[in-house]
Protein backbone atom coordinates (compact mmCIF):
# COMPACT_ATOMS: atom_id res chain seq x y z
CA UNK A 1 0.00 0.00 0.00
CA UNK A 2 1.43 3.55 -1.09
CA UNK A 3 0.23 6.60 0.62
CA UNK A 4 0.91 9.98 0.03
CA UNK A 5 1.53 12.71 2.90
CA UNK A 6 1.66 16.53 2.14
CA UNK A 7 3.07 18.77 5.18
CA UNK A 8 1.08 21.78 4.76
CA UNK A 9 2.52 23.68 7.51
CA UNK A 10 3.86 26.89 7.36
CA UNK A 11 5.44 29.50 10.02
CA UNK A 12 3.51 32.13 11.92
CA UNK A 13 0.44 30.90 10.27
CA UNK A 14 -3.25 31.25 11.67
CA UNK A 15 -6.35 29.94 10.41
CA UNK A 16 -6.65 32.85 7.79
CA UNK A 17 -3.88 31.81 6.37
CA UNK A 18 -4.17 28.33 5.65
CA UNK A 19 -7.50 29.88 3.95
CA UNK A 20 -5.47 31.80 1.73
CA UNK A 21 -3.49 29.12 0.43
CA UNK A 22 -6.11 26.56 0.35
CA UNK A 23 -6.97 25.89 -3.34
CA UNK A 24 -3.05 24.80 -4.25
CA UNK A 25 -1.86 24.12 -0.88
CA UNK A 26 -4.32 21.39 0.21
CA UNK A 27 -7.29 20.65 -2.08
CA UNK A 28 -4.74 20.45 -5.10
CA UNK A 29 -3.55 17.32 -3.78
CA UNK A 30 -7.14 15.71 -3.70
CA UNK A 31 -6.95 14.36 0.40
CA UNK A 32 -8.90 11.80 1.57
CA UNK A 33 -8.08 13.26 5.18
CA UNK A 34 -6.48 17.06 6.52
CA UNK A 35 -5.39 17.33 9.58
CA UNK A 36 -5.61 20.58 11.35
CA UNK A 37 -3.31 22.11 13.59
CA UNK A 38 -3.52 25.91 14.21
CA UNK A 39 -4.51 28.01 17.21
CA UNK A 40 -0.97 28.33 18.82
CA UNK A 41 -0.42 31.74 16.50
CA UNK A 42 -4.08 32.13 15.93
CA UNK A 43 -3.91 32.93 19.94
CA UNK A 44 -1.58 36.07 19.74
CA UNK A 45 0.09 34.96 22.80
CA UNK A 46 -1.57 37.28 24.63
CA UNK A 47 -4.78 36.71 27.81
CA UNK A 48 -8.12 35.56 26.07
CA UNK A 49 -9.33 37.95 24.01
CA UNK A 50 -12.98 37.58 22.57
CA UNK A 51 -12.68 39.33 19.43
CA UNK A 52 -9.53 37.30 18.33
CA UNK A 53 -11.21 34.09 19.57
CA UNK A 54 -14.16 34.96 16.84
CA UNK A 55 -11.62 35.61 14.16
CA UNK A 56 -10.34 31.79 14.82
CA UNK A 57 -13.76 30.64 15.18
CA UNK A 58 -14.81 32.18 12.24
CA UNK A 59 -12.00 31.56 9.74
CA UNK A 60 -11.67 28.21 11.25
CA UNK A 61 -15.35 27.23 10.23
CA UNK A 62 -14.96 28.39 6.76
CA UNK A 63 -11.69 26.18 6.55
CA UNK A 64 -13.59 23.26 7.64
CA UNK A 65 -16.64 24.24 5.46
CA UNK A 66 -14.80 24.29 2.67
CA UNK A 67 -12.74 20.89 3.57
CA UNK A 68 -16.23 19.34 3.24
CA UNK A 69 -16.70 20.75 -0.05
CA UNK A 70 -13.48 19.02 -1.16
CA UNK A 71 -14.63 16.02 0.31
CA UNK A 72 -11.68 15.12 2.48
CA UNK A 73 -12.39 14.14 6.08
CA UNK A 74 -11.37 17.08 8.50
CA UNK A 75 -9.25 15.72 11.87
CA UNK A 76 -9.60 18.58 13.99
CA UNK A 77 -6.29 18.52 16.66
CA UNK A 78 -6.24 20.81 19.56
CA UNK A 79 -3.30 22.94 19.74
CA UNK A 80 -0.19 22.01 21.39
CA UNK A 81 0.73 23.09 24.90
CA UNK A 82 2.79 26.39 25.58
CA UNK A 83 5.24 25.49 28.30
CA UNK A 84 4.75 28.62 30.41
CA UNK A 85 7.58 27.40 32.83
CA UNK A 86 9.66 27.10 29.28
CA UNK A 87 8.87 30.58 28.55
CA UNK A 88 9.68 31.86 32.14
CA UNK A 89 13.29 30.15 31.82
CA UNK A 90 13.47 31.86 28.87
CA UNK A 91 13.05 35.52 30.27
CA UNK A 92 9.56 36.60 28.28
CA UNK A 93 8.24 38.95 29.91
CA UNK A 94 4.91 39.26 27.29
CA UNK A 95 1.66 39.95 29.93
CA UNK A 96 -0.26 36.75 29.76
CA UNK A 97 2.58 33.80 29.50
CA UNK A 98 1.41 32.68 32.67
CA UNK A 99 -2.16 32.15 31.42
CA UNK A 100 -1.94 31.07 27.68
CA UNK A 101 -1.78 27.39 27.83
CA UNK A 102 -5.13 28.01 29.11
CA UNK A 103 -6.42 29.97 26.37
CA UNK A 104 -5.24 27.05 24.52
CA UNK A 105 -7.11 24.30 25.66
CA UNK A 106 -9.81 26.42 25.40
CA UNK A 107 -9.64 26.88 21.91
CA UNK A 108 -9.23 23.18 21.77
CA UNK A 109 -12.09 22.79 23.62
CA UNK A 110 -14.33 24.55 21.31
CA UNK A 111 -12.87 22.53 18.28
CA UNK A 112 -13.49 19.36 20.21
CA UNK A 113 -17.24 20.55 20.33
CA UNK A 114 -16.83 21.47 16.80
CA UNK A 115 -15.64 18.42 15.82
CA UNK A 116 -17.80 16.14 17.56
CA UNK A 117 -20.91 17.82 16.38
CA UNK A 118 -20.08 17.43 12.96
CA UNK A 119 -18.49 14.43 12.80
CA UNK A 120 -14.82 15.00 12.34
CA UNK A 121 -11.97 13.19 13.68
CA UNK A 122 -10.50 14.81 16.70
CA UNK A 123 -6.91 13.99 17.78
CA UNK A 124 -6.26 15.73 21.68
CA UNK A 125 -2.51 16.93 21.39
CA UNK A 126 -2.76 19.13 24.17
CA UNK A 127 -3.93 17.16 27.13
CA UNK A 128 -1.06 13.94 25.95
CA UNK A 129 1.63 16.90 26.18
CA UNK A 130 0.50 18.31 29.08
CA UNK A 131 0.14 15.33 31.12
CA UNK A 132 3.43 13.95 30.18
CA UNK A 133 5.27 16.83 31.25
CA UNK A 134 3.41 16.83 34.39
CA UNK A 135 4.22 13.28 34.45
CA UNK A 136 7.52 13.51 34.57
CA UNK A 137 8.31 17.17 36.69
CA UNK A 138 7.30 15.16 39.21
CA UNK A 139 10.53 13.71 39.27
CA UNK A 140 12.66 16.47 37.38
CA UNK A 141 10.89 19.77 37.64
CA UNK A 142 13.47 21.42 34.80
CA UNK A 143 11.43 18.76 32.33
CA UNK A 144 10.40 20.07 28.83
CA UNK A 145 9.77 18.80 25.60
CA UNK A 146 9.15 22.34 24.91
CA UNK A 147 12.34 24.64 25.00
CA UNK A 148 11.36 27.56 23.69
CA UNK A 149 7.71 27.21 25.11
CA UNK A 150 5.74 26.45 21.76
CA UNK A 151 7.68 24.59 19.08
CA UNK A 152 7.47 20.78 20.39
CA UNK A 153 11.41 19.18 20.06
CA UNK A 154 12.21 15.75 19.21
CA UNK A 155 9.95 14.32 22.08
CA UNK A 156 7.05 16.15 21.89
CA UNK A 157 6.62 15.66 18.29
CA UNK A 158 6.52 11.64 18.56
CA UNK A 159 4.03 12.51 21.51
CA UNK A 160 2.09 14.54 18.45
CA UNK A 161 2.46 11.47 16.42
CA UNK A 162 1.54 9.19 18.92
CA UNK A 163 -1.35 11.20 19.31
CA UNK A 164 -2.46 10.72 15.98
CA UNK A 165 -2.30 7.33 15.88
CA UNK A 166 -3.76 6.33 19.20
CA UNK A 167 -6.53 8.89 18.71
CA UNK A 168 -7.42 7.68 14.67
CA UNK A 169 -7.29 4.15 15.80
CA UNK A 170 -4.31 3.36 14.14
CA UNK A 171 -2.49 1.79 16.61
CA UNK A 172 -0.96 -2.01 16.51
CA UNK A 173 1.28 -4.26 17.16
CA UNK A 174 3.78 -4.90 13.96
CA UNK A 175 4.27 -8.38 13.96
CA UNK A 176 3.71 -11.93 16.29
CA UNK A 177 5.20 -15.62 15.91
CA UNK A 178 3.98 -18.19 18.10
CA UNK A 179 5.61 -21.62 17.89
CA UNK A 180 3.53 -24.40 19.97
CA UNK A 181 3.43 -28.09 20.44
CA UNK A 182 1.04 -29.56 17.98
CA UNK A 183 -0.16 -32.87 17.17
CA UNK A 184 2.52 -35.57 17.01
CA UNK A 185 5.28 -33.38 18.72
CA UNK A 186 5.38 -31.47 15.64
CA UNK A 187 5.65 -27.30 16.17
CA UNK A 188 2.88 -25.77 14.82
CA UNK A 189 3.10 -21.84 13.70
CA UNK A 190 0.38 -19.43 14.30
CA UNK A 191 1.45 -15.75 13.21
CA UNK A 192 0.03 -12.23 12.48
CA UNK A 193 1.57 -9.48 10.58
CA UNK A 194 3.35 -11.48 8.00
CA UNK A 195 4.05 -15.64 6.95
CA UNK A 196 5.97 -17.96 8.24
CA UNK A 197 7.52 -20.98 5.94
CA UNK A 198 9.74 -23.53 5.65
CA UNK A 199 9.94 -24.34 9.67
CA UNK A 200 12.20 -27.00 10.43
CA UNK A 201 13.39 -28.68 13.84
CA UNK A 202 17.03 -29.15 13.98
CA UNK A 203 18.97 -31.51 16.55
CA UNK A 204 19.38 -28.35 18.70
CA UNK A 205 16.71 -25.49 17.72
CA UNK A 206 14.65 -24.27 14.95
CA UNK A 207 14.51 -22.23 11.76
CA UNK A 208 12.37 -21.04 9.87
CA UNK A 209 11.69 -17.89 6.92
CA UNK A 210 9.84 -15.09 8.05
CA UNK A 211 8.13 -12.48 5.60
CA UNK A 212 6.71 -9.54 7.79
CA UNK A 213 3.88 -7.23 6.52
CA UNK A 214 5.69 -4.04 7.75
CA UNK A 215 8.68 -2.78 9.70
CA UNK A 216 9.72 -2.08 13.08
CA UNK A 217 9.32 1.86 14.10
CA UNK A 218 12.49 3.22 13.84
CA UNK A 219 13.35 5.79 16.84
CA UNK A 220 15.86 8.50 16.63
CA UNK A 221 17.98 9.10 20.17
CA UNK A 222 16.70 12.19 20.09
CA UNK A 223 13.10 11.55 21.04
CA UNK A 224 13.93 10.59 24.39
CA UNK A 225 12.29 10.15 26.57
CA UNK A 226 9.25 9.92 24.59
CA UNK A 227 9.66 6.26 23.39
CA UNK A 228 9.84 5.18 26.66
CA UNK A 229 7.32 7.53 28.34
CA UNK A 230 4.50 6.13 25.76
CA UNK A 231 5.56 2.44 25.76
CA UNK A 232 5.92 3.21 22.45
CA UNK A 233 7.35 0.07 21.02
CA UNK A 234 5.73 -2.15 23.00
CA UNK A 235 1.92 -0.79 22.04
CA UNK A 236 2.74 0.60 18.61
CA UNK A 237 5.48 -1.49 16.94
CA UNK A 238 5.18 -4.64 18.74
CA UNK A 239 7.33 -7.53 17.12
CA UNK A 240 7.04 -10.72 19.20
CA UNK A 241 8.48 -14.36 18.69
CA UNK A 242 7.39 -17.11 21.50
CA UNK A 243 8.72 -20.39 21.16
CA UNK A 244 7.60 -23.57 23.45
CA UNK A 245 8.72 -26.27 21.77
CA UNK A 246 12.78 -25.56 22.72
CA UNK A 247 14.36 -28.20 25.21
CA UNK A 248 15.54 -26.38 28.02
CA UNK A 249 18.76 -24.10 27.12
CA UNK A 250 20.23 -20.93 25.98
CA UNK A 251 19.36 -20.06 22.48
CA UNK A 252 21.45 -17.72 19.72
CA UNK A 253 18.73 -15.87 17.41
CA UNK A 254 20.24 -15.02 14.09
CA UNK A 255 18.27 -13.74 11.44
CA UNK A 256 19.99 -13.75 7.95
CA UNK A 257 22.93 -14.54 9.60
CA UNK A 258 23.25 -11.58 11.79
CA UNK A 259 23.53 -12.50 15.72
CA UNK A 260 21.12 -10.32 17.45
CA UNK A 261 20.35 -12.12 21.00
CA UNK A 262 20.61 -14.75 23.11
CA UNK A 263 17.29 -15.81 24.94
CA UNK A 264 16.95 -18.80 27.51
CA UNK A 265 14.18 -20.95 26.31
CA UNK A 266 11.99 -19.86 29.51
CA UNK A 267 12.29 -15.85 27.94
CA UNK A 268 11.56 -17.46 24.68
CA UNK A 269 8.59 -19.14 25.91
CA UNK A 270 7.22 -16.34 27.78
CA UNK A 271 7.95 -14.14 24.32
CA UNK A 272 10.97 -12.08 23.49
CA UNK A 273 10.07 -8.27 21.77
CA UNK A 274 12.20 -7.58 19.07
CA UNK A 275 11.27 -3.72 17.78
CA UNK A 276 13.90 -2.21 19.57
CA UNK A 277 16.65 -4.28 18.58
CA UNK A 278 18.30 -2.27 16.55
CA UNK A 279 20.84 -5.60 15.15
CA UNK A 280 18.39 -6.79 13.33
CA UNK A 281 18.17 -6.59 9.24
CA UNK A 282 14.39 -5.18 9.69
CA UNK A 283 15.53 -2.41 11.67
CA UNK A 284 18.01 -1.85 9.73
CA UNK A 285 15.91 -1.52 6.39
CA UNK A 286 13.73 0.86 8.66
CA UNK A 287 16.52 2.86 9.15
CA UNK A 288 16.83 2.92 5.54
CA UNK A 289 13.94 3.91 4.64
CA UNK A 290 13.95 6.90 7.92
CA UNK A 291 16.84 8.09 6.38
CA UNK A 292 15.38 8.57 3.17
CA UNK A 293 12.49 10.58 4.48
CA UNK A 294 14.57 12.83 6.70
CA UNK A 295 16.17 13.83 3.65
CA UNK A 296 13.06 14.18 1.57
CA UNK A 297 12.10 16.62 4.98
CA UNK A 298 15.22 18.10 4.77
CA UNK A 299 15.55 18.98 0.87
CA UNK A 300 12.28 19.39 -1.24
CA UNK A 301 9.93 19.80 1.41
CA UNK A 302 11.39 22.28 3.75
CA UNK A 303 11.92 24.05 0.01
CA UNK A 304 8.48 23.86 -0.56
CA UNK A 305 7.46 24.96 2.71
CA UNK A 306 9.87 27.60 2.30
CA UNK A 307 7.93 29.32 -0.99
CA UNK A 308 4.49 29.14 0.56
CA UNK A 309 6.34 31.02 3.61
CA UNK A 310 7.09 34.30 1.21
CA UNK A 311 3.47 33.84 -0.44
CA UNK A 312 2.57 33.94 3.49
CA UNK A 313 3.52 37.32 3.76
CA UNK A 314 2.43 38.27 0.19
CA UNK A 315 -0.76 37.47 0.87
CA UNK A 316 -0.89 39.03 4.45
CA UNK A 317 0.87 42.54 2.89
CA UNK A 318 -2.15 42.37 0.29
CA UNK A 319 -4.62 42.01 2.59
CA UNK A 320 -3.52 45.07 4.34
CA UNK A 321 -3.19 46.75 1.18
CA UNK A 322 -6.66 45.97 0.62
CA UNK A 323 -7.97 48.09 4.04
CA UNK A 324 -5.25 50.96 3.12
CA UNK A 325 -4.71 50.98 -0.87
CA UNK A 326 -3.05 54.66 -0.35
CA UNK A 327 -0.27 52.88 1.97
CA UNK A 328 2.67 53.35 -0.68
CA UNK A 329 4.86 51.10 1.77
CA UNK A 330 2.58 48.04 1.71
CA UNK A 331 2.66 48.72 -2.08
CA UNK A 332 6.62 48.28 -2.41
CA UNK A 333 6.51 45.53 0.00
CA UNK A 334 3.89 44.04 -2.47
CA UNK A 335 5.99 44.35 -5.68
CA UNK A 336 9.26 42.97 -3.48
CA UNK A 337 7.52 39.89 -2.12
CA UNK A 338 5.48 39.08 -6.04
CA UNK A 339 9.17 39.33 -7.03
CA UNK A 340 11.17 37.43 -4.95
CA UNK A 341 8.06 34.96 -5.11
CA UNK A 342 9.04 34.46 -8.31
CA UNK A 343 7.15 31.71 -10.59
CA UNK A 344 5.64 29.91 -8.07
CA UNK A 345 3.79 27.00 -9.24
CA UNK A 346 7.03 26.64 -11.33
CA UNK A 347 8.80 26.50 -7.75
CA UNK A 348 5.78 23.90 -6.31
CA UNK A 349 6.21 21.66 -9.38
CA UNK A 350 9.99 21.70 -9.16
CA UNK A 351 9.99 20.67 -4.97
CA UNK A 352 7.34 18.30 -5.77
CA UNK A 353 9.43 16.32 -8.15
CA UNK A 354 12.08 16.28 -5.82
CA UNK A 355 10.22 15.01 -3.26
CA UNK A 356 8.66 12.30 -5.60
CA UNK A 357 11.85 11.00 -6.65
CA UNK A 358 12.93 10.42 -2.55
CA UNK A 359 9.65 8.87 -2.19
CA UNK A 360 10.05 6.31 -5.31
CA UNK A 361 13.68 5.39 -3.85
CA UNK A 362 11.79 4.81 -0.35
CA UNK A 363 8.72 2.66 -1.78
CA UNK A 364 11.59 0.71 -3.49
CA UNK A 365 13.60 0.08 -0.45
CA UNK A 366 10.60 -0.74 1.85
CA UNK A 367 9.39 -3.65 0.15
CA UNK A 368 9.14 -7.19 2.54
CA UNK A 369 12.08 -9.04 2.61
CA UNK A 370 11.72 -12.89 3.25
CA UNK A 371 14.09 -13.62 6.08
CA UNK A 372 15.60 -16.52 7.51
CA UNK A 373 15.09 -17.36 11.74
CA UNK A 374 17.48 -19.41 13.31
CA UNK A 375 17.35 -20.77 16.92
CA UNK A 376 20.46 -22.51 17.76
CA UNK A 377 21.04 -23.83 21.46
CA UNK A 378 24.62 -22.36 22.61
CA UNK A 379 24.64 -24.02 26.38
CA UNK A 380 22.06 -26.29 28.30
CA UNK B 1 -64.49 6.92 33.11
CA UNK B 2 -61.18 5.81 33.75
CA UNK B 3 -60.95 3.94 30.92
CA UNK B 4 -62.24 6.64 28.79
CA UNK B 5 -59.58 9.00 29.78
CA UNK B 6 -57.23 6.12 29.18
CA UNK B 7 -58.34 5.89 25.79
CA UNK B 8 -58.19 9.86 25.35
CA UNK B 9 -54.64 9.93 26.88
CA UNK B 10 -53.91 6.93 24.33
CA UNK B 11 -54.85 8.53 21.72
CA UNK B 12 -53.12 11.58 22.74
CA UNK B 13 -50.19 10.23 22.56
CA UNK B 14 -50.94 8.05 18.91
CA UNK B 15 -51.77 11.42 17.73
CA UNK B 16 -49.13 13.70 18.82
CA UNK B 17 -47.02 14.46 16.10
CA UNK B 18 -43.51 12.72 16.42
CA UNK B 19 -40.68 15.05 17.43
CA UNK B 20 -37.86 15.02 15.48
CA UNK B 21 -35.03 12.20 16.91
CA UNK B 22 -32.29 14.65 16.88
CA UNK B 23 -29.63 13.33 14.26
CA UNK B 24 -26.26 13.39 15.98
CA UNK B 25 -23.18 12.74 14.16
CA UNK B 26 -20.51 10.21 14.96
CA UNK B 27 -16.51 11.33 15.22
CA UNK B 28 -13.87 9.63 12.82
CA UNK B 29 -13.11 6.63 14.95
CA UNK B 30 -10.41 5.21 12.60
CA UNK B 31 -8.52 6.55 9.81
CA UNK B 32 -9.44 4.08 6.94
CA UNK B 33 -6.48 4.16 4.92
CA UNK B 34 -6.07 2.49 1.20
CA UNK B 35 -3.12 2.16 -1.66
CA UNK B 36 -3.19 5.68 -2.82
CA UNK B 37 -4.85 7.96 -0.26
CA UNK B 38 -3.20 11.24 0.40
CA UNK B 39 -3.51 13.17 3.84
CA UNK B 40 -2.70 16.50 4.13
CA UNK B 41 -1.14 18.06 7.83
CA UNK B 42 -2.30 21.78 7.91
CA UNK B 43 -1.23 24.12 9.88
CA UNK B 44 1.42 26.95 11.20
CA UNK B 45 5.37 25.71 12.14
CA UNK B 46 5.00 22.90 14.61
CA UNK B 47 3.78 21.27 11.35
CA UNK B 48 6.35 22.43 9.06
CA UNK B 49 8.76 21.65 11.90
CA UNK B 50 7.90 18.21 12.44
CA UNK B 51 8.84 17.13 9.04
CA UNK B 52 12.12 18.01 10.81
CA UNK B 53 14.66 14.44 10.86
CA UNK B 54 12.44 12.95 13.91
CA UNK B 55 9.05 13.87 13.26
CA UNK B 56 5.51 12.62 12.92
CA UNK B 57 5.95 11.58 9.34
CA UNK B 58 9.22 9.28 10.18
CA UNK B 59 7.29 8.14 12.44
CA UNK B 60 4.56 6.70 10.37
CA UNK B 61 7.19 4.95 8.48
CA UNK B 62 6.22 1.33 9.22
CA UNK B 63 6.96 -1.22 6.30
CA UNK B 64 4.09 -2.02 3.54
CA UNK B 65 2.68 1.40 4.82
CA UNK B 66 5.54 3.72 4.75
CA UNK B 67 3.92 7.04 4.39
CA UNK B 68 6.08 9.97 3.07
Amino acid sequence: MRLKFHNAGVGGAKAWDALARFDRDVAAYKPKYVTILLGMNDGSYQPFNPEIFKTYQDDMTTLLSKLKETGATSIAMTPTMFDARAARVRKWNRPGTDVYNSVLAYYGTWLREVAVREGHGFVDMWSRLNNLTLEQRKTDPNFTMIKDAIHPGPAGQLVMAYSIIEDMGLRKGLSNIRIVEGRGGKPRVTSQGGKVTEMQVTDDGLSFTWTAAGLPWVLPEETAPAPKMLHLGHKASREALEVHVLPAGKYELSIDGAVVGTYTDVQLSRHIELQENDKTPQYQQALEVANLNKQRNAGPVRGLRGTWSIFQGLARTKRGLESNPDDANAKKRVEQITKRLGDHEAKIKEFEAAAKAIEDQIFENNQPVPRKYVLKRVSK
Amino acid sequence: MTLRLAAFLLLLTVAAPAQDAPNFKAPVSKLELADGDTVVFLGDSITHHASTPSTSKTSFTRGSRTCV
